[in-house]
């Protein structure tokens, strides 16, 4: 329950806080590039104002969440996050091995289920719809350089 | 002047051509409309078919496909805020909010009309003014471009709706997003984790992700019907007369400015909507509705990007010197003809130059008259079920990023900055300003990095030189006044 | 062995070998460069990838993968399949690249097969028109005020930058050298007088020239170019024993079977002696010229070597 609680309380400064974790980021690997002087800068002389701008923005809206604490009333979308991931995922594993058509099917059945308002069987019908059309599309109409099916 | 205009018209009526103008505005409108697929890939899948048309012809069908797709990417960008190109991200700012209070029939008019008196202005343009703008063109160096970009990113604080910090830590995050990839000035890699990332991040990558597959994960499974156009009749569409008023300074506004970002080489299309938007926000009186669905927001940016798609031939054209990598393509079609593109292309080719010039005219009118029908179609598929719409909008996302360089990479760092732009939306940050430092950033650099090559360290260029001058006085005037206004809000909360 | 056999044997190799051959290629070949599209190398890769689809008989296609002079297109290709489906549209940026680089993912000799040369060409020494008199006028004013002179030039690393080099080498006098993103950027900074010269191919020089608006003080290679014998060298001039050619030229991972190179290496032939193809390549400033993959590896291997003298003399920063 406590932790809980303490979760709730540090909920709304995870975006700032996220943001201090990607400027120590650039900061820690831009410091391996040489910064050069200002005549002859060299490639780390912008990752590091960057790095420092991060920073301090990131600390000022820091600031900001603490005095003035705002928590997203809506929840957040796991079920969806998971399903788009899990879509997009298969979608780039497979474009490449087994082509268009296979990887519109499993990407598309993925994404639909996504919304537990779809059934199995229109699931189904959809995403074969769904992959004639992209086939039709992308194959036929615009011929980009993809395989239907198999390797490109 | 006139005398060769007539020359260019009579060039594009013949009919061998004709077809080809019109077959060029039409492809570049379905590309346009297909978010990922964009006016580059279009225009190097259709290169090859250049080999066997002349000169001329080629041009004006690749131009027409370019300027074409510059109409189609506002379509996704309001009706499911799915921007395929940067100047589309301003498009998503106001007309996705429109389209969710059921007045997308209303946004999508007022694009194509301010697309098409976008164009007309940038046309206009390019006839009467081309030479003088070159030469204009030219006067602008390192200094010139790093104080330009300076008061660009200065821009991206007021595309904001919410708190400046906030935007300006995005403006940071989008630059450093810029930065991962080959340095331009040293040729060293930079944030490289995988050699895929070499090449930097792709501008689609990002803006698919953060703005269109955030809104999808943020949407599936909502109960709430989205609201939708019930009857389209015209009264619907076609603003009120106190509307259409209104949108008269924002049309000149937004054109006469993305006349000027197009002329430069180098900067383009994304740079005037943005920099539109931002002009209109400041000018407008009531700015608090901007990205809430205000109509000058929409209408401003989209002529000004429309009208630089025009001007962004001016280079190409006058000095032969391509601004970006389309035009860039179009010189590789000119030479592939036999016509070496340089300054004389005025002088030996008058046919190809004007004709191209008047196919820009001729383009925007089969553009215009084919958007108004579209419009009813356009809106019915809003009508589509939401669930039934969200795979399809995936499976595009995917496999339009993946079809602008054939990189499985990208598609998966799409995926990242769709995850990315649902976060920062939960904590109250916006996207644009990202995509604005992605853009600007690297510019910035590299202009900045070379002024001070050129001129040894010395910061009194950007005083000294005369455009520089206004644009330091300009970002000088815009951070004096937002620390102005931080200083009066601080004074009015202790107040209260 | 029955006569039937016996006689069977010859016609059923006779058959086989076409259908060797035929194997390949089976399916899309995709070939690669490592630049923008629109580019030299975009150019003469779609000029070339055109007539091959015709003549193998499949699709072949031109993929851009641009980064860091190219490099990441080699290092691609140099861990792509030997299967002859994944070629490589190779510049002489190649060999620039195994001079600059302290560490490359790949060996730019020994990682690759070098099947034929497509094009060679030279490039050209522009300045605005009436700045200089002649390349000894220039390489005067530098060396009575050193870093005055400015060079723009394509990008850190690229032909172009190092052509700079070899000048300020060879001449003995400095030059400032900026990088730009691009010849045509660097082309613009010329035309706006940001920069005093630039080292260029014809494709970007010339048409100024014709134009009036640059002046061409010198050509690159080590005798006077076929067709612009007015144009002096810069060995001639200022510089001697200056000669840089660049070049385009087809090739592919390390280990491709003797058939694929046979096969390639016959329909390159067979490309570049199309008078249409000859043509668009002199369009772009080069002289047409195949070559056997024997000619093309020793080129490769004569210019490394030139560039590493370069870059070790010049004291470029390795990377």
């Amino acid at each position: 329950m406590k932790t809980g609680k303490k979760f709730a309380r540090l909920e709304p400064m995870f975006g700032s806080l996220a943001l201090i974790v990607a400027a120590c980021f650039v900061l820690g690997i831009g410091w391996g590039y040489s910064a050069g002087k200002l005549t002859q800068m060299g490639p780390g002389y912008f990752p590091r104002i960057v790095g420092f701008a991060l920073l301090g923005f990131g600390a000022l809206s820091l600031y900001s969440d603490v005095t003035n604490p705002t928590v997203s009333n809506t929840r957040f979308e796991w079920r969806n996050l998971a399903f788009v991931c899990a879509s997009i995922l298969t979608f780039a594993a497979l474009i490449d091995r087994a082509g268009l058509v296979p990887a519109t099917f499993v990407s598309v059945a993925l994404a639909t289920i996504a919304d537990s308002q779809n059934s199995v069987k229109s699931t189904l019908i959809y995403t074969l719809c769904v992959c004639l059309f992209a086939w039709g599309l992308f194959i036929h109409v615009l011929e980009l350089p993809l395989s239907a099916f198999g390797r490109g | 002047m006139l005398e060769n205009f007539l020359l260019g018209l009579n060039t594009v009526m013949d009919p061998s051509v004709f077809v080809y103008a019109v077959v060029g505005v039409i492809i570049g409108q379905l590309i346009g409309v297909l978010p990922g697929i964009g006016a580059i890939t279009a225009i190097s899948l259709l290169l090859p078919v250049t080999f066997h048309l002349d000169a001329t012809t080629s041009i004006i069908m690749l131009a027409g496909i370019y300027y074409g797709s510059q109409y189609g990417g506002s379509i996704a960008s309001i009706l499911l805020n799915l921007p395929g190109t940067p100047s589309s991200v301003v498009t998503c700012l106001d007309g996705y909010p429109m389209a969710q209070k059921g007045q997308a029939g209303k946004a999508l008019f007022i694009t194509a009309t301010s697309s098409f008196v976008g164009s007309c202005i940038g046309v206009g343009i390019v006839i009467m003014a081309a030479i003088p703008m070159s030469i204009f063109a030219l006067k602008f160096g390192a200094p010139e471009y790093a104080s330009l970009v300076f008061l660009g990113l200065l821009a991206a604080t007021m595309i904001a709706t919410g708190s400046q910090i906030r935007s300006l830590a995005m403006v940071a995050l989008g630059i450093f997003f810029g930065l991962i990839g080959s340095d331009i000035s040293s040729g060293a890699y930079r944030f490289v984790l995988i050699p895929e990332m070499a090449d930097g991040i792709s501008l689609v990558s990002l803006a698919m992700g953060l703005f269109g597959l955030g809104e999808v994960i943020k949407n599936i499974g909502q109960k709430k019907r989205r609201a939708i156009d019930v009857k389209i009749t015209l009264k619907d569409i076609l603003p009120s007369r106190a509307e259409a008023k209104g949108l008269v300074g924002p049309l000149l506004r937004g054109g006469g400015s993305g006349s000027f970002f197009g002329a430069l080489p180098g900067t383009g299309a994304a740079i005037a909507s943005f920099m539109a938007y931002a002009i209109e926000k400041r000018v407008s009186k009531t700015p608090e509705k901007f990205g809430k669905g205000a109509l000058a927001g929409l209408s401003g940016p989209e002529a000004a990007n429309n009208a630089a798609a025009q001007t962004s031939f001016i280079p190409t054209l006058t000095l032969g010197v391509p601004g970006d990598a389309v035009m860039a393509l179009m010189i590789g079609a000119l030479i592939l003809n036999g016509v070496i593109p340089g300054p004389n292309l005025m002088t030996n080719e008058p046919a190809l130059f004007w004709g191209v010039i008047a196919s820009f005219l001729i383009g925007n009118i089969i553009l215009f008259a084919i958007n108004l029908p579209l419009i009813r179609f356009w809106v019915m598929l809003i009508r589509i079920p939401y669930n039934k719409l969200y795979p399809i909008v995936i499976l595009m996302i995917s496999a339009g990023v993946y079809s602008h360089r054939n990189s499985v990479v990208d598609v998966i760092m799409t995926l990242m900055f769709g995850v990315l732009g649902y976060v920062l939306r939960r904590y109250r940050f916006e996207a644009a300003p990202v995509l604005l430092g992605f853009v600007l950033g690297p510019m910035l650099e590299e202009n900045f990095r070379r002024t001070m090559l050129l001129y040894g360290g010395d910061f009194t260029v950007f005083l000294t030189r005369p455009i520089c001058a206004v644009f330091t006085g300009l970002a000088a005037l815009i951070i004096a006044f937002s620390i102005f206004s931080t200083v009066q809000k601080g004074k009015a909360n202790r107040s209260v | 062995m029955s006569i039937k056999l016996r006689i069977a044997l010859p016609i059923l190799a006779a058959l086989a070998a076409p259908v060797f051959a035929a194997d390949y290629p089976e399916k899309t070949i995709r070939l690669y460069h490592g630049f923008g599209p629109g580019g030299n190398a975009d150019t003469v890769a779609r000029i070339v990838a055109e007539e091959m689809s015709q003549g193998l008989g499949q699709p072949v296609v031109v993929e851009s993968k641009p980064g860091a002079g190219g490099t990441v297109a080699s290092d691609f290709i140099s861990k792509a399949d030997p299967d002859g489906y994944s070629l490589q549209l190779m510049v002489g940026g190649h060999s620039v690249a195994a001079a600059l680089y302290n560490e490359l993912p790949y060996d730019a000799k020994e990682d690759f097969t070098f099947i034929s040369t497509i094009g060679k060409f030279p490039f050209f020494a522009a300045t605005q028109a009436g700045a200089f008199d002649d390349m000894a006028d220039l390489v005067a004013q530098a060396k009575e005020k050193p870093g005055s002179i400015k060079i723009g030039h394509a990008g850190v690393g690229s032909t172009q930058h190092l052509s700079g080099e070899l000048l300020g080498l060879l001449s003995g006098a400095e030059f400032l050298h900026i990088p730009y993103k691009g010849g045509a950027a660097a082309s613009t900074a010329l035309l706006g007088g940001e920069v005093d010269l630039m080292i260029d191919a014809g494709t970007s020089t010339r048409g100024q020239a014709e134009a009036g608006t640059f002046d061409i003080l010198g050509v690159t290679s080590g005798e006077r170019w076929d067709d612009a014998t007015d144009v002096p060298t810069i060995s001639e001039t200022v510089a001697e024993g200056y000669d840089v050619l660049s070049w385009t030229g087809l090739g592919g991972p390390a280990g491709l079977s003797d058939d694929v190179v046979a096969t390639l290496s016959a329909e390159m032939a067979r490309v570049m002696a199309l008078p249409s193809v000859q043509e668009k390549i002199t369009a772009l400033g080069a002289k047409p010229s195949a070559s056997t993959p024997e000619e093309f590896r020793t080129l490769v291997e004569t210019q490394i070597g030139v560039w590493t003298t370069v870059v070790k003399d010049a004291g470029v920063e390795k990377r």
